[in-house]
């Protein structure tokens, strides 16, 4: 059993600090462990944000190369944990860790103000890494960082620690990684009380919301990052090949970590007519089938996800089949399934699902259960984008744009006043800039108000 | 014999043993029959001379109902003896009711109370009756509604009374049906979806009062969560009974059904396992917890789980996609796919749920929140 998967104790960070806990043959109670990290992260030296970037730079780097044996065994144990698969994962954490550079971590520093405070760290399991951009911003800024994994995935932040600490036990003396549940109450009140900068949480919007309230209770800063969308605005270019490579960076987009995080996109307006919007969508499915072959998908999808997948599918299947002639508004629909009908002699005939595109033109922002289901919608204009986000209005995270120069400048203002943190070109969703404002950037917020 | 009839007779003397020929029979007349499922069998490859088993009968999204008319369109038929039936439901903000229709009420008749008899009436009792639904006259589109107006008719005795309409329930005059049976300490028999049911214990709990029903009473609901704010839980609906209205928790029966379907399930308590033929009891022992109840089908009705990627049957005791082959939908599809998850464990079903919601997940929006602030 990998040292990073036991829960209840203190599992990762220095290796002259909370590898001990772990490591230690009597049993630690999380609270302990908490608590001790603390004490020993205030008595750890500051060191210069320079030292950091460049600790993080090296360690980034090393993480970059697929074939290190700490990525390798992280790879193995989130595909075992998440039913990713190993070529899917490779693939995400590729795209997840390709901004986090030297250069970029010293650009990045010179924006974090200093907040020498202790934060706490409430990560998410359903993308591995994500919250790595808050993390780095924390470090920069010469926090403490107590890092609570999630139970569905430990690996990550404990395996990432470990490698700074390898590079840099000093820098690594100001994190821990822990992992207990978050029904722990007595753990949770502890990293409360020790956490005097705040807490960064990443969850659903009623976890966030029960958060704050226990932030409010304690008088702590809570920096929340909650349940939120993202899409693609795509204007046809004048060629093909543009239309081409707009298909394919979606669908890596939509594919990398199985659509599971803030930044995969759901759904994908088309500006033009129907035919033109449809032709996307179709090329979209050809993308995602050729990406399939490479980057498999899990040999087991979770079954809500798989029966929320079934219902658009069927929906879309009839009233697909149900069009009268000529169509109409309502009718103009369209399915394009991943997979194939298996028949194997003696046996029931079977199907599995690799993705699905369902065109449906002139749909409101849908939200996709994941596991690579994206909408596809036609925009007489991009400026009705607006009218069309339907429920999402408010919770855009980030938008895929496909434009022509002239038109970007105007249409990346435009999707930055509906409320989209970070616009990018396709395929470039899952690998955002260090400095992306989060959530509207409510990481740099937080490291302010410590800062005073 | 014309393969209604033969649905018909089947329905009145199942014979197990017959069921998967006949039910392949149905599928060859279905494909024959229903345009748009042919289509559908042929895109998935399935053609009647290929199709050997029951699973192997491509199964019919209940979707497929909203937008396409699925039913017989050869055989001829008097229009007297057809029905057309809709859903009330919406899905994602559309205006879509699904439609039904069945060429001959008379197998649906014969399906509704064949299995009805089995699991509310096993006693042979008829009794007063109050409807919390409309009655068929009110709401003619409503399979429910007919299936309420044939119980009046088959199992009522004395006064009937029926306290709602389209517009709503009017919860006070069946409080006071209610007051008029156990005063008379005569057993009714309440039918009623568990919306109107919740509304109708919250008067009651609201008046301070407390109803002692005559032995023999019972009370079935149907519907679930669906139009509730606070959903009543299954074994909330067993409690308050109790409480309420003092009803004998093997006498509260939950409906499953669905207006594509002609046949339902109902829970197997100790009152229907006790008399029905149909139920081995050494295999679906009526659970004693009311949230672990499970549900038993009709003979002529074929129910399985299946993995919503694969569509295949999954084994005993997981969780999957209820299927259907329901034998008395002969004139429209009879393989039908739902959208509720469920168990299957030795016939019985144990209902988990609608399986529309994705998982609420962190830094994404949950499908959950999204379906809820668009309603």
């Amino acid at each position: 059993m990998n040292r990073a998967t036991r829960p209840g104790t203190a599992v990762g960070g220095s290796p002259a600090g909370e590898q001990c806990a772990a490591d230690s043959p009597a049993p630690v109670s999380t609270t302990a462990a908490i608590a001790r990290v603390a004490t020993r992260m205030w008595s750890a030296d500051r060191c210069s944000s320079d030292r950091v970037a460049a600790a993080l730079g090296h360690t980034a780097a090393r993480w970059r190369k697929r074939e290190f044996a700490p990525r390798r065994e992280t790879v193995a144990g989130l595909a075992s944990a998440l039913g990713m698969t190993p070529a899917l994962l490779d693939e995400s954490l590729d795209a997840l860790l390709e901004p986090i550079t030297a250069a970029s971590l010293k650009l990045l520093a010179a924006k974090v103000p200093v907040a020498d405070r202790l934060f706490g760290f409430l990560m998410p399991g359903n993308v591995p890494g994500a919250g790595i951009h808050e993390v780095c911003a924390a470090l920069l800024a010469g926090a403490g960082l107590i890092i609570k994994s999630a139970s569905i995935e430990p690996l990550f932040f404990a395996n990432f620690t470990r490698t700074l600490a390898e590079v840099d036990a000093a820098v690594a003396a100001r994190v821990a990684v822990v992992n207990f549940g978050r029904s722990d109450d007595a753990a949770m009140r502890e990293l409360w009380a020790a956490c005097d900068g705040g807490v960064v949480a990443y969850g659903d919007d009623a976890s966030i919301a029960a958060l704050s309230a226990a932030a409010a209770r304690r008088a702590r800063p809570l920096a929340g990052f909650g349940s939120r969308l993202s899409g693609a605005l795509v204007l046809p270019g004048a060629s093909p090949s543009a239309a081409e490579t707009a298909a394919d960076g979606l669908a890596r987009d939509v594919t990398l970590f199985e659509q599971r995080g803030c930044l995969s996109p759901h759904h994908v307006f088309v500006v033009g007519d129907a035919g033109e919007a449809r032709g996307f969508a179709a090329r979209l499915a050809r993308a995602l089938e050729r990406l399939a072959r490479r980057l498999p998908t899990p040999a087991r999808l979770p079954l809500a996800a798989a029966a929320a997948i079934r219902g658009l599918r069927e929906r879309a299947r009839w009233r697909a089949l149900a069009q009268p002639p000529g169509g109409g508004r309502d009718h103009d629909i369209a399915l394009w399934e991943g997979g194939r009908i298996i028949h194997s002699h003696g046996e029931t005939p079977g199907e599995w699902m690799t993705w699905s595109v369902i065109y449906d033109g002139t749909a409101t922002f849908c939200a996709s259960p994941g596991y690579r289901t994206v909408f596809v919608s036609a925009l007489q204009r991009a400026d009705e984008l607006g009218e069309r986000l339907g429920a999402a209005v408010g919770r855009l995270e980030a938008f895929a744009l496909s434009a022509p120069p002239d038109a970007r400048v105007r249409l990346d203002a435009g999707l930055r006043l509906l409320g989209v943190s970070y616009v990018c070109e396709p395929g470039r969703m899952q690998s955002p800039p260090l400095d992306w404002p989060h959530g509207g950037g409510a990481m740099l917020e937080l490291l302010r108000g410590a800062a005073r | 014999m014309a393969i209604y009839d033969e649905v018909l007779v089947f329905i009145h003397a199942p014979e197990q043993a017959r069921f998967e020929s006949l039910a392949l029979h149905v599928f060859r007349h279905q494909f024959d029959t229903v345009a748009l499922y042919r289509q559908y069998c042929l895109v998935r490859g399935a053609r009647p001379e290929d199709v050997r088993s029951l699973d192997q009968i491509p199964a019919l999204s209940t979707a497929a109902f909203k937008y396409a008319e699925l039913t017989d369109t050869v055989t001829p038929s008097r229009p007297a003896d057809a029905r057309v039936f809709m859903t009330s439901g919406t899905t994602a903000g559309r205006d879509e009711r699904g439609r039904h229709r069945v060429p001959r009420i008379d197998i649906y008749r014969a399906s509704a109370l064949g299995h009805l008899r089995r699991m509310l009436f096993p006693d042979g009792a008829r009794m007063r009756m109050l409807s919390l639904h409309p009655t068929a006259d009110r709401m003619p589109e409503s399979s429910l509604a007919q299936m309420i107006s044939w119980i009046i008719e088959e199992f009522g005795a004395g006064d009937a009374l029926c306290v709602a309409d389209r517009k709503g329930v009017e919860i006070v005059s069946a409080l006071e049906f209610l007051h008029s049976s156990q005063r008379q300490g005569q057993p009714v028999c309440v039918m009623a979806t568990t919306a109107a049911l919740a509304a109708l214990f919250d008067e009651v709990r609201a008046q301070r009062s407390r109803f002692s029903l005559a032995p023999g009473s019972r009370l079935m609901d149907t519907g679930g969560a669906k139009g509730q704010a606070v959903p009543l839980r299954p074994g909330q609906v067993v409690e308050d009974a109790q409480a309420l209205l003092g009803l004998d928790p093997a006498m509260v029966i939950n409906e499953y059904g669905m207006t594509e379907m002609c046949s339902q399930l109902y829970d197997a308590t100790p009152f229907n396992a006790r008399n029905s033929r149909r139920i081995d009891s050494s295999k679906a022992r009526p659970e004693e917890n009311p949230e672990d109840r499970r549900k038993l089908g009709p003979a002529w009705l074929d129910v399985a789980a299946v993995d919503p990627a694969t569509l295949r049957r999954v084994a005993d005791g997981n969780p999957g996609l209820l299927r259907f082959f329901d034998l008395a939908n002969v004139g429209s599809v009879s393989a039908i796919l739902t959208g509720d998850l469920g168990i299957i464990q030795d016939g019985t079903v144990r209902v988990l749920g609608r399986a529309e919601d994705g998982e609420a997940r962190g830094c994404a929006l949950g499908m959950e929140q999204f379906a809820a602030r668009e309603s």
